[in-house]
């Protein structure tokens, strides 16, 4: 009973850590990706392809270099941890939120990427016919721009928060693996794999897997049009 | 009453340079514009929606400044007022026929219309007797419901002026009778400018009360069409006569 109990916590508690930092780092990676992606797509600046290779360093650069970054900037002695220490008393290392930080960057390329390519989708035709019809570009984006991109953004934001769940590298840099508190589902899956706790791990991946089944079964639904262009 | 435009702009793309100079006026009738591809038809329509910019000059619309470059007028789009068909109707795929015609009174947060622009829409539907598919998304409709969702939608906002580019490049040629004689009935019931850009005499013979010539991005000639010679004295088009100037307009010799 006991060592049933047990196993189910050592399940349970980095699942839900898990979902929370995905969902949350899903949540700010769509939010940065987006407008990112519609000020790539729709407006003409100076330097717009050096921005997007930045913004897509993440991807490609290696998790653990990605957190040796973070730690670097986020640290207390780094400018930007630093500065939230004094003045905000607030210390973003080994905690949850540090670990959002770390999912939400690994994580926003893909919504970025797959959101200029669909804002780069909806024919710039549609957008000034509404504009003759009246609306404002706040409206237009709202009424037409998103939801003719809105598959092509779940898409991306599918893929973030599969991403974001399954982040090891950058998240155990920053936030560490303190049981309960930052040891997420895949940084759980090593821990128990290391000490031997087989049963556990199998568990855990089980739950991973059928965890990430879902969401692709959830994405496909939401995938299907309803609509095609005329 | 009527539509003053006299706008110039320098364009130069990819080692071309493309000088536009047009001016020209018109009224409560139909006006076609008729020219070559390329010729800036259609950047003049797009000038005239604000849609593209422009450098010098002025459009004034029912009395209306919309742009004044002296005087540093350029009213957006969105208030210009102007009832804009695109040449494959840019009918919005992910609305059905009848949100797409109530557009113009939509607001972000909510779906439905005011009651009177609700009344507005039905009474549209009933214009262009596409009551039928008003539930329908504008993939599941053919091309001519297509145009006349396209219209129901301009129109919805009493618009000042009507721009039309190529209606009825995209129909077969039954259905470009048919519709021809709606867009009479639509001038007769909304009276107001209509700004038609073609590539076929049958168009300006059927339609044009006044025909502008545009070649090269210049107005090359104005012609009243709505008299004599072009109309015999039942008001019919005189075929061979509108013909000869398009032809010479063309720079063919009239045969």
């Amino acid at each position: 009973m006991t060592s049933l109990s047990i196993t189910l916590e050592a399940v349970t508690v980095p699942l839900l850590l898990s979902l929370k930092v995905a969902g949350v780092a899903t949540l700010v990676a769509a939010l940065m990706g987006i407008s990112m992606a519609w000020f790539a797509a729709k407006r003409e600046f100076f330097g717009k392809e050096v921005l997007d290779a930045i913004l897509t360093l993440p991807v490609v650069l290696p998790p653990t270099v990605l957190g040796y970054y973070l730690l670097v900037l986020l640290g207390r002695r780094g400018p930007i941890g630093g500065w939230l220490e004094t003045y905000f008393g607030i210390n973003l290392i080994f905690t949850w939120q540090g670990a959002v930080i770390a999912a939400s960057i690994v994580a926003f390329p893909l919504v970025y990427k797959s959101a200029r390519t669909a804002f780069e989708g909806v024919s710039r035709q549609y957008e000034d016919a509404s504009r003759v019809l009246g609306k404002n570009e706040v409206q237009v984006f709202f009424l037409v721009t998103f939801p003719l991109a809105i598959r092509g953004i779940l898409a991306g934001s599918m893929l973030a928060f599969a991403r974001a769940l399954g982040e090891f590298g950058a998240t155990l840099m920053v936030a560490g693996s303190l049981p309960g508190k930052t040891q997420t589902l895949s940084i759980a899956v090593y821990e128990a794999v290391q000490a031997g706790h087989d049963q556990i791990a199998n568990f855990l991946v089980v739950i991973t897997s059928f965890v990430c089944i879902i969401v692709l079964l959830t994405s496909n639904y939401f995938l299907k049009p309803k609509y095609r262009e005329a | 009453m009527g539509v003053d435009v006299d706008v110039q702009q320098n364009f130069r793309s990819g080692g071309h340079d493309f000088n536009l100079n047009m001016q020209f006026s018109c009224y409560e009738d139909i006006t076609v514009l008729f020219g070559q591809s390329g010729a800036g038809k259609s950047l003049l329509l797009k000038i005239i929606a604000g849609l593209q910019e422009v450098h010098t000059g002025k459009i004034i619309i029912n009395e209306r400044v919309l742009f004044d470059s002296s005087k540093n007028i350029d009213v957006p789009s969105r208030y210009r007022n102007v009832g804009y068909l695109f040449q494959d109707y840019a009918l919005f795929p992910h609305m059905t026929v009848s949100e797409n015609i109530g557009f113009s009174k939509r607001y972000i947060l909510s779906k439905g219309l005011k009651r009177e622009d609700e009344e507005r829409v039905q009474e549209l539907l009933d214009i262009f007797q596409i009551k039928a598919f008003s539930k329908k998304y504008p993939f599941e409709i053919s091309g001519g419901q297509r145009q006349r969702v396209g219209l129901a939608r301009a129109l919805l906002q009493r618009p000042d002026i009507l721009l039309l580019d190529e209606p009825f490049s995209a129909l077969d040629p039954l259905l470009r009778i048919q519709m021809r004689e709606e867009l009479k009935k639509i001038q007769s019931i909304f009276k107001i400018p209509i700004l038609l850009i073609t590539h076929d005499p049958q168009d300006v013979a059927e339609l044009g009360e006044r025909l502008v010539l545009i070649k090269q991005g210049l107005v090359s000639g104005s012609v009243d069409l709505a008299n004599a010679p072009y109309r015999d004295s039942f008001g019919k088009p005189v075929r061979p006569e509108i013909r000869k100037i398009l032809l010479t307009a063309a720079g063919v010799s009239s045969a």
